[in-house]
């Protein structure tokens, strides 16, 4: 099967076959072959309209998603179509070489675009599992539940938080929640306004909170800036926390020895 | 697709958000959006009753880019807003309310856009996308 | 108001709320539990709110209002078994439903009201 331009499309694809696109592995002999047809005929249909058609862009971000989830760079991707740029003027006589060459840039460019945005896209999923990894409700105890924060909380996170946290709170009848910031880097206004928030839905539940992790840092961020804190138990260690979550529910922990000897 | 619901009674209201929640149901909202839409509604619905005595709302789907949505439009022909500023603030009330319902519902849609004309009416435009 | 029951059980009120409630049928609601707070002569009331879809601001003026006025009476109200999400749409709001301590669920409300444990602390300025 023969393309239009076969005698400039031939060197072309041995040309692309000494990329890194084949040399490791991205793809195969044939799928090149494929790949660059799609393409080749893509920019014939570009030099008579003028533009990048759209099943051209089709290709280009077949190329793009490619390159980018086999690991190649941007401009390892991007190779794919700028190869083309000694073979183009052979491709079309007669058209000037200015107008495909700048559509070659165009089509380069799109690449370079699609790539970019589907990293972006990476990147967020990846952002979002992090955030569901980084906070675990636990069942500390009959009727006690903690949450270890880590990270910063925006108000996206807080609401994930609060909708995982109150549904347990349902699920398990869980009295108290122990919520330990000590992996939280940096507590502002903002920060406090959200532990605030959640505060309030879990009473509205029926429940309590108990921040613990409260540094002298923090203790002392929160006063400077007037920030009131007061409406919620706070304690420094989360140790303090549990056992204060305990004599709530009117539960001691005792030594094995005083039980026995009881 | 756009769907309308008069509101004239007291008993509109309650149909209102009962559209709201069916609409959002069926465009796959989660259970949270589904109670911020239909609260916003309702906010919003009542709104009209108190202070217009009549008016309808009406609401559609709505795409952008690559978002989809479901947007409602509020409107009445009653005596409008003179201080949309004041109105928005929280705690603000001439209806005897809590005077939270206009700041109340923004804080629970996306989008919240209000055109007011004293003695012509009140135009409330809200939108939550979707995921 | 069909959907709604109020019953008395030893010396606590037990009203359950359901579904969705129009804003006359709330204000009669209020009325009809003052009425049954003074004829029963209880110590104590439980909203149950489990299956209540939603709490505007309209909803949260009413049961915060009834709450007090149940003080003033001279008993106690618990609003037990509220949804998380409309837990959330009222904080989200910046509703804050006054006066009014809340229990996880009925048997909770029970408990605290029988005087087992304490109640979560109630809501807001006169809590």
């Amino acid at each position: 099967m023969s393309v239009k331009g076969q005698e400039a499309f031939t060197p072309w694809l041995s040309t692309v076959q000494k990329t890194p696109w084949v040399t490791r592995g991205v793809v195969s002999i044939e799928e090149t072959e494929r790949l660059g047809r799609a393409l080749w005929e893509g920019m014939f249909l570009a030099a008579s309209t003028g533009c990048l058609p759209e099943v051209l862009q089709k290709t280009l971000q077949e190329i793009s998603v490619m390159g980018s989830r086999n690991h190649l760079t941007p401009t390892e991707t991007a190779q794919f179509v700028f190869s083309m740029r000694p073979y183009v003027k052979d491709m079309v006589r007669g058209q000037g070489d200015n107008l495909l060459m700048t559509l070659l840039d165009e089509a380069g460019v799109y690449v370079f675009e699609v790539y970019l945005k589907s990293r972006e896209e990476v990147i967020l999923n990846q952002r979002q599992d992090l955030l569901e990894l980084s906070t675990p409700v636990i069942r500390l105890w009959d009727g006690i539940l903690a949450v270890p924060l880590i990270g910063t909380m925006d108000s996206k996170r807080t609401q994930q938080i609060m909708e995982k946290l109150l549904n347990m709170i349902v699920d398990t009848s869980a009295r108290v929640t122990i919520l330990d910031i000590t992996g939280v880097p940096t507590v502002d206004t903002m920060v406090a306004n959200h532990i605030l928030k959640t505060a309030a839905a879990v009473r509205l539940l029926g429940g309590s909170l108990i921040i613990t992790g409260i540094s002298p840092a923090i203790a002392q961020t929160m006063v400077y800036m007037g920030v009131d804190l007061s409406s919620v138990i706070t304690r420094s260690i989360m140790q303090d926390g549990i056992a204060l979550a305990l004599d709530m529910l009117d539960k001691e922990i005792v030594l094995k020895s005083h039980s026995t000897a009881g | 697709m756009t769907n309308r619901v008069d509101i004239q009674r007291e008993p509109d209201v309650v149909l209102a958000r009962q559209a709201a929640r069916r609409a959002a149901i069926e465009m796959g909202y989660s259970l949270v959006d589904q109670t911020r839409i239909t609260t916003a509604v309702s906010e919003l619905a009542r709104n009209i009753f108190l202070y217009a005595g009549r008016g309808w709302m009406e609401y559609r789907h709505v795409a952008r880019s690559d978002r989809k949505g479901l947007e409602f439009l509020f409107q009445d022909e009653g005596p409008g807003i003179a201080d949309i500023d004041l109105a928005m603030t929280v705690g603000y009330t001439s209806g005897g309310g809590l005077g939270m319902g206009l700041s109340g519902s923004q804080r629970l849609m996306n989008e919240f856009e209000i055109q007011s004309r004293l003695g012509e009416g009140t135009t409330i435009r809200i939108v939550k996308w979707l995921g | 108001m069909e959907k709604t029951s109020i019953v008395k059980i030893q010396n606590v009120l037990i009203v359950t709320l359901q579904g969705d409630i129009d804003d006359h049928s709330a204000q009669e609601l209020q009325q009809e539990i003052l009425q049954s707070v003074i004829h029963h002569q209880v110590s104590g009331v439980v909203i149950e709110v489990s299956q209540l879809e939603l709490v505007d601001s309209y909803m949260g003026r009413i049961l915060s209002d009834t709450a007090r006025m149940i003080r003033l009476m001279g008993a106690e109200t618990l609003l037990a078994g509220l949804r998380p999400m409309v837990a959330i749409t009222i904080v989200e709001m910046g509703l804050s439903i006054e006066g009014v301590k809340t229990a996880l669920n009925l048997e909770d409300a029970l408990e605290v009201l029988k005087g087992g444990r304490a109640a979560a602390p109630s809501l807001g300025r006169d809590g």
